[in-house]
């Protein structure tokens, strides 16, 4: 026996290891879970995005307090922005917004220089044109400079930088883990969703002002992660003290006495209708009128800031991005001369502010405008039949969404927006009227929306790249894990525990790829550890595993992936079969269905 | 060898719920009393393998004898196919056979694969488009031949028969 053990040939191949017995069940459940369910790409993408949602729920908050913060530093007062700003003298009302702007200029100056390059930070941007990357140090930077200049008064929304925020957050997943441009944009409109609904505390409204205004299409691949995100957000926010589940705005009580009261809301969404588009060019024409004086970044901004000074000492009541503005308006705490002069300050100031290039929403001013505009004809008509339901701060709200959905070119979600911010279902009639007849008055004097720059240039990607000339280049994810001939189970149990896919790449020391090894396969070895020592993935590689090349277009692509049940496919150079990266169905799914909307958007 | 198949196919379908009836029925069906040695001469682990390949060496479903042998070599050069309680499984998906094929060998004094004596050597070869039945095969082998009391029945198997119904049993 002795002689026999020498005689033996001694060890020429490498000898597998045991397979761990800790393994054995956590790949059990891996197939059990594989088999029943499945998770596709895009169902991850859903975890994701509820993520991002608590993310930019959390950022929201953070800002919040931020904003309070620099208030109370420059000020000394821990009230709003409209009750400190009554109680300053004169001189406090002119200098606060100055050194709001002037600290925003330097913020934006300085800042940029630590921020890579001049990459475009706007989400819209992002999401619609580019690969989906918000670039975090600029982002950083504009949402400090939007912090100064709304702690000061300017007159600008917060949804700006709060959405700014959110979108970088979201735009970071995607950038870690290499996701192809379609997936990181829609995680990146997933963060902007967010960011809205944790602004207003309004998910619908959210969810849909992404889908309407940025991505131009409330295609359930989506728009499912676009909701989730705001929920998750919402309720984020929700949790928090300062804000709480209330509506933002708390409404008087509203009711129609006769259906032909609606008619005058008609008549409000044609006001609405003719004066957004001018707002929107006034906006516009403040801005060129700004970069006319040639000045630099900082005394711009801070002469921005000097308007609104000036008109603050007038009307400290137009200070702020106009939050508290519209609550005085929905409850009547002004007479309508007082409210007239309010109004156009705020118009004025807002002109200001966005011209002088703060960084900020539009939105809210857009609110305040519109609640402005139906509050004025609201005092006309209740003048007017003095004994009907016709109350001025009914037609404050539903001005409200005819001027948005005017403005912005989504009724849709202006009229949930309003709905969402006062949680009165009794306005819904007159809002939708009202909300509809603005917007296509407004389409017919305007046709680009408040928000068209990023859209039009977006008219102008999508002209170029229709989905047939598109490329499985475009979309590939590079590098895919994959494993040698020689793997032993053990790895590709491993493999198979820690990522999701059901199919495993097996290539040669030069990358070059063999084939694949099917999660399916391995299944009847999962009771036989000393069986799966003998296993190696040559064993069980599948050779005839479909593959494409990266200048395969996606149509053809789309074929290949009617005929495999995997959710990716291999993408192999065309000359020497080197494994260059995986080309996943859902990707391809969302790639499709932003083509497809861009086939319907007028003008794209 | 078509019988055979069939309860491949059917342990195929079923994953790893197929129980110890069918296991014994496809490797009884597997192994003929030809391709079967008791005792084995050779000491050394490639010339186990050879020696064992031999008893396919006129058998129909051998397409090319020397590279059916040249794929089992190579594919343990890869990763010893030697498991555990004395066991090794050399096998190969090759294009040199054209249906399953199986052969058993058994000695006394064992063989080293590695560091692992090795009292039982099962050579398998499979086309190589027939990946699943490969693996069943594999996989019900190694199953049986974990149960002490199947090896001990092939350890004192006089004769061929006695070495298939002991896997049969």
């Amino acid at each position: 026996m002795g002689d026999v053990i020498k005689a033996a040939s001694p060890p020429e191949s490498p000898k597998a290891p045991r397979v761990s017995r800790h393994l054995v069940p956590l790949l059990k459940l891996r197939v059990w879970l594989a088999e029943r369910f499945r998770p596709t790409e895009l169902q991850v993408t859903l975890m994701w995005a509820g993520l991002v949602g608590f993310l930019a729920g959390a950022s929201s908050l953070l800002f919040r307090a931020a904003t309070q913060g620099v208030h109370y530093l420059i000020t000394r007062s821990n009230e709003g922005l409209v009750n400190s700003f009554t109680a300053m003298p004169d001189w406090q009302r002119f200098v606060t917004p100055i050194i709001g702007g002037t600290l925003a200029g330097a913020t934006i100056l300085y800042g940029m220089r630590f921020s890579r390059g001049s990459k475009s930070t706007d989400y819209m941007e992002a999401i619609v044109l580019g690969e989906g990357n918000v670039p975090f140090r600029s982002s950083l930077v504009k949402s400090a400079s939007a912090l100064f200049t709304i702690a000061t008064g300017g007159s600008i929304g917060r949804e700006g930088p709060l959405v700014q925020l959110a979108a970088m957050l979201a735009s970071l997943p995607g950038r870690w883990r290499h996701w192809p441009a379609p997936r990181r944009r829609l995680i990146v409109a997933c963060g902007a969703a967010a960011g809205i609904a944790s602004a207003y505390n309004a998910p619908i409204a959210g969810a849909l002002f992404v889908a309407e205004i940025v991505l131009g299409s409330v295609a359930m691949e989506s728009f499912g992660p676009l909701v989730f995100a705001s929920v998750i957000a919402t309720m984020t926010v929700r949790e928090s003290p300062l804000i709480g589940d209330s509506p933002l705005y708390k409404v008087p009580t509203f009711r129609l006495d006769a259906a032909w009261e609606i008619l005058p809301y008609a008549l409000l969404g044609v006001a609405a209708g003719i004066a957004a588009p001018w707002f929107t060019r006034f906006l516009r024409f403040c801005e060129t009128c700004f970069e006319r004086t040639r000045l630099p970044l900082i005394p711009r901004l801070a002469l921005g800031g000097a308007i609104v000074g000036a008109l603050a000492i007038r009307y400290p009541e137009m200070a702020g991005n106009g939050y508290s503005s519209i609550d005085g308006i929905l409850h009547d705490k002004w007479t309508w001369e007082l409210l007239l002069g309010i109004f156009a300050c705020k118009i004025l100031a807002t002109g200001a502010t966005f011209g002088s290039g703060a960084v900020g929403g539009v939105f809210t001013p857009t609110l305040f405008a519109g609640s402005g505009l139906g509050y004025l004809l609201g005092c006309a008509f209740h003048a007017l039949w003095p004994h009907s339901g016709l109350t001025p701060s009914a037609f404050a709200l539903v001005g409200m969404g005819a001027f948005l959905a005017a403005t912005t070119h989504a009724p849709l979600m202006a009229m949930l927006m309003v709905f969402e911010l006062t949680l009165d279902y009794a306005i819904i009639l007159p809002l939708m009227m009202g909300c509809v007849i603005a917007y296509y008055l407004s389409i017919g004097i305007e046709p680009a929306s408040i928000y068209s720059d990023a859209l039009k240039r977006k008219g102008a990607r999508l002209f170029d790249e229709q989905l047939s000339k598109l490329h499985v280049l475009d979309l590939m994810k590079p590098s895919p894990t994959a494993v040698p001939m020689t793997a032993e189970f053990n790895e590709i149990a491993q493999n198979f525990i820690s990522h999701r896919f059901n199919y495993l790449y097996v290539v040669d020391q030069r990358r070059r790829f063999l084939g694949v090894v099917s999660l399916h396969d391995i299944k009847p070895y999962l009771n036989d550890p000393e069986m799966a020592n003998v296993i190696i993935a040559a064993d069980i590689l599948r050779e005839d595993f479909p593959t494409v090349t990266p200048a395969v277009p996606l149509t053809q692509a789309l074929e290949y992936f009617a005929h495999h049940d995997g959710e990716r496919l291999p993408v192999l150079d065309a000359q020497d079969r080197t494994l260059l990266g995986s080309i996943s169905k859902s990707d391809l799914i969302l790639a499709i269905a932003e083509r497809s909307k861009a086939d319907t958007t007028p003008g794209g | 060898m078509p019988a055979a198949e069939s309860s491949i196919h059917i342990a195929h379908r079923h994953g790893f719920f197929y129980g110890t009836t069918v296991m014994s029925s496809i490797a009884a069906q597997l192994l003929q009393p030809g391709r079967i040695s008791l005792d084995i001469a050779a000491a050394d682990k490639n010339e186990a393998i050879l020696e064992v390949a031999g008893l396919l060496r006129h058998d129909q479903e051998v397409l090319r004898f020397d590279d059916f042998c040249k794929d089992l070599l190579a594919r343990d050069r890869l990763r010893s196919t030697a498991a555990d309680y004395g066991v090794a499984f050399p096998h190969a998906r090759t294009d040199a056979v054209q249906e399953i094929v199986v052969a058993a060998g058994r000695s006394v004094n064992g063989v080293y694969f590695g560091d692992e004596l090795v009292h039982f050597i099962f050579v398998i070869g499979t086309p190589r488009e027939k990946a699943g039945e490969y693996l069943v095969a594999v996989g019900t082998l190694a199953r049986l031949l974990r149960v002490d009391r199947i090896r001990a029945a092939l350890a004192s198997a006089a004769t061929p028969e006695d070495f298939i119904q002991a896997l049969d049993s």
